[in-house]
This record gives C-alpha cells, sequence and structure tokens, in this order.
C-alpha cells in the first residue's frame, strides 16, 4: 500500500497511508493534481503535530466508510446530534483540542469528523441557559443591557 | 498564541453547530451573544432548520400518511395559512395551503387543490405551531386576533388580551392546542346548541412589534359559514362572517372578557 508524508506545521513528519490521508479532500485533490504519490512531505501548515495525530487516528478508523451522499444539501442533511460511540470516546478532549479537531476538519475538508465535531459542540449547549453556554465556552456578552432586555422580553415566552 | 476556544471558529461554523440545536436551546442561544443572535436571524439559516423538502405534488402524500417532515411551520410560512374546517363542534377537517403546488397546472378546482390535508393522526399536530423566526408581519388584516398565552397561564387567565399582560406567540403551541382553543371559543361563543353549520376558520399570522413587550402571534383571517352538506365543496360558502368583524382586536377592552377555564 503505498504510502505518503504528511508534514505537521511544527514539522513533525508522519507516514500515513494513502487511503487514509484521502479522507482529507484537501489532500486527495491535492494527490490527483499531482499525478502520482509524492516523495516529499505534504505540509499541512495549519495544523500542529498533536492535532493531526489526532485527527489522522480518526481517518485510521474510519477509511472504509462510505464516502458522504454526494447531494447533501442542508434540507436533507439529518439534523439528529446522534454520534457513534467510538466517535463519543474519540471527541472526549479538552475543549481547546476539541475546537482544534473542528479547524483542521475544516481546512482539510473531512465533512464527517467536521460533522462529530459540530454535534459534539452542538450536545454541549443542549440544554443550558445563555449565561450557562457563555461560560461553557468563554463567551463574552456583548449586547447592551437595552438589546438583552429586548431579547429577553421577545423570548419571555419561551423560558421555564 | 492565544488557547483555541469557540471564539476561534469562522462564523460559517458556528453556524453549523447552531443548526443542530434543538428549539428550545436555540432561544438560549438568541440570548447568548451578538454573533448567534445574527446567525440565528438570518433567513438561510431559519430555512435550514425550519424548511421541508420543498413540498411538491409528490411528497404531498407523505403529509397526507402523517408521515413527520420537519417544517410545519414552512408549511403555513409558505402560504401563511392554516383551515380548519368545523362542522358544529367537531373538527371536520384541517388543512394547509400548499402555494408550491403549481395553480398554472391545475385547471378548475385548482384552488381547491392546491388544499392539503394534515391527517388528525399526524404527528404534525405536535409541532410547535410557528417560531417566533418564522413569524413575519404582514401587515393589516381583517378579522380578529388570537392571543395564546404561555402554556403555564391557562385555564387561569383570560384568553383575550388586555394590554398589561405578557403575551406568547404560537412559538410554543402545539397544533392541536391552537385547535382546541378556537374550538373553545367558537363553542362557548358562537354556537347554539343545535348549530350544525360549517365554519370554515383560515389562520394566518403576523408579528406585531409595536407593543413593546409582547408580540402577537395568529390571525384569524376568514371565518366562512356553510350548510354542511357541503363540507367538502367550495365556493358554496356564505363570504360574510357570522358576526362583525370589525370588533377586531378590541375585544379584551370593552369589558366583555370572559376567563376561560381549561
Amino acid at each position: 500500500m503505498s504510502q505518503i508524508i504528511l508534514l505537521s506545521s511544527d514539522n513533525v513528519e508522519m507516514k500515513v497511508d494513502k487511503e487514509v490521508a484521502e479522507r482529507s479532500i484537501l489532500i486527495k485533490n491535492m494527490l490527483e493534481d499531482v499525478g502520482e504519490t509524492p516523495d516529499q512531505a505534504i505540509p499541512i501548515p495549519n495544523v500542529n503535530e498533536g492535532v493531526l495525530r489526532k485527527v489522522i487516528e480518526w481517518c485510521e478508523h474510519h477509511r472504509n466508510d462510505p464516502p458522504p451522499p454526494a447531494d447533501e444539501d442542508s434540507d436533507s442533511r439529518k439534523k439528529s446530534t446522534d454520534i457513534e460511540e467510538w466517535d463519543q470516546k474519540f471527541m472526549q478532549v479538552d475543549q481547546e483540542m476539541l475546537f482544534e479537531i473542528i479547524l483542521a476538519a475544516n481546512y482539510l475538508d473531512i465533512k464527517p469528523l467536521l460533522d462529530v465535531g459540530c454535534k459534539t459542540v452542538a450536545n454541549m449547549i443542549k440544554g443550558k441557559s445563555p449565561e450557562e453556554i457563555r461560560k461553557t465556552f468563554n463567551i463574552q456578552n456583548d449586547f447592551t443591557p437595552e438589546e438583552e432586555d429586548q431579547i429577553r422580553r421577545e423570548n419571555e415566552w419561551a423560558e421555564e | 498564541m492565544p488557547p483555541t476556544t469557540i471564539n476561534s471558529l469562522p462564523p460559517e461554523l458556528h453556524s453549523t453547530i447552531l443548526s443542530y440545536l434543538p428549539f428550545s436551546t436555540i432561544i438560549a442561544s438568541l440570548r447568548t451573544c451578538k454573533l448567534w443572535n445574527s446567525i440565528l436571524s438570518t433567513p438561510s439559516h431559519i430555512s435550514s432548520r425550519y424548511l421541508p423538502l420543498s413540498v411538491s405534488k409528490d411528497n404531498v402524500d407523505k403529509y397526507k400518511t402523517g408521515v413527520k417532515i420537519p417544517g410545519l411551520h414552512r408549511l403555513i410560512d409558505s402560504s401563511g395559512c392554516l383551515k380548519i374546517k368545523m362542522t358544529g363542534e367537531e373538527l371536520a377537517s384541517l388543512s394547509f395551503l400548499d402555494s408550491s403546488i403549481d395553480s398554472e397546472l391545475l385547471d378548475g378546482e385548482k384552488e381547491e387543490a392546491k388544499w392539503v390535508d394534515i391527517p388528525s393522526s399526524s404527528s404534525l399536530l405536535s409541532d410547535a405551531l410557528f417560531s417566533p423566526d418564522a413569524i413575519e408581519n404582514t401587515g393589516e388584516e381583517n378579522g380578529f386576533t388570537i392571543y395564546i398565552f404561555h402554556p403555564r397561564l391557562w385555564g387561569s387567565t383570560p384568553w383575550f388580551p388586555t394590554p398589561n399582560v405578557s403575551f406568547s406567540p404560537l412559538g410554543n403551541c402545539k397544533v392541536k392546542d391552537v385547535i382546541q382553543t378556537m374550538k373553545k371559543v367558537f363553542v362557548e361563543r358562537y354556537l347554539d346548541e343545535d348549530d350544525k353549520h360549517v365554519y370554515e376558520i383560515m389562520l394566518s399570522h403576523e408579528r406585531e412589534d409595536d407593543y413593546g413587550d409582547w408580540l402577537v402571534a395568529g390571525t384569524i383571517e376568514r371565518i366562512e359559514v356553510g350548510d354542511p352538506n357541503c363540507a367538502s365543496g367550495g365556493g358554496e360558502w356564505n363570504t360574510s362572517p357570522p358576526w362583525d368583524t370589525t370588533v377586531g382586536s378590541g375585544w379584551g377592552d370593552d369589558g366583555d372578557n370572559i376567563a376561560w377555564d381549561s
């Protein structure tokens, strides 16, 4: 099986099966453009070693997954936040790593991994109050008191 | 380099994350920060959440069989109309105007053909009726306005409004609750015991921001009375409502305020 070398942003080389690396549409397209398996390391400038290892781990596990349906527009997209067990365990990381993985999946164009990441975050938001959400994710409350009051009143009916 | 947080994500990823949230958490998210508030207020986000697969003739059958396709909001949104037909106290039929059925393709009974029945067993009836996002200001309507309270106020508060109470839009009311409530009003207010007329009630919706601390939800657009023998036919309705619609929404102000027990 042919292998390629990926080079993380902090200059660590990683050997992976071509098939695994091609879970990334970015890398897949790059390899197709080159035409043959390159000898040189492919730089992944936005992703550091720790995150890249994690992403490769995911790609290894999902190497035989069928490709996602081509025409997956937002209407037909399944909005369930169910996550398969292996992925749930995989995503049990600290928040920094979680968001690093999401950014890497976005950059490398690995849609299923991006979805798992986003669902994981959505599950962390579910059922929380605005204040709890802000606290969980360290989000600044940037509403003026007047704006906050207005939104609160508009949505009062939905509060328990 | 600062640690990566949710704030490091580009807006489109925030949008993806928020698209997975259930309705209940969307309200909290609207109040979390300006970025989320603006994302959740964009039409594309609202549509991705509430638009059903486009309602073509092909999947009208799915509605008829009660298959749950997300977006009853949108069904009613696109046409602005939910039609409730009642014979006396009985709910005769419930349908929505499917504006996506191309009326050009249909001759003759085209208006009638655009109404799609929602079976009483349909799970759509348990959907929340409108999301606040989906409520648009459609301007002045004839007829009077329905106000629905938050469920916790039900049963103890007059159904019709007084200005100093805060109101709930239909957003958290299930379709069947609205029908239930409308039946109540009709039976108690308008129906004689032997009244077997068919009432056709058109429910549309609007948002009214001028009042500051409350939102108006649904508006009965038109109520028609017909002979029960032609309940399924069109064209034979008496187009005059059974009362003077100019009463408008002033019902709560004229002392005619009746507490509706649940």
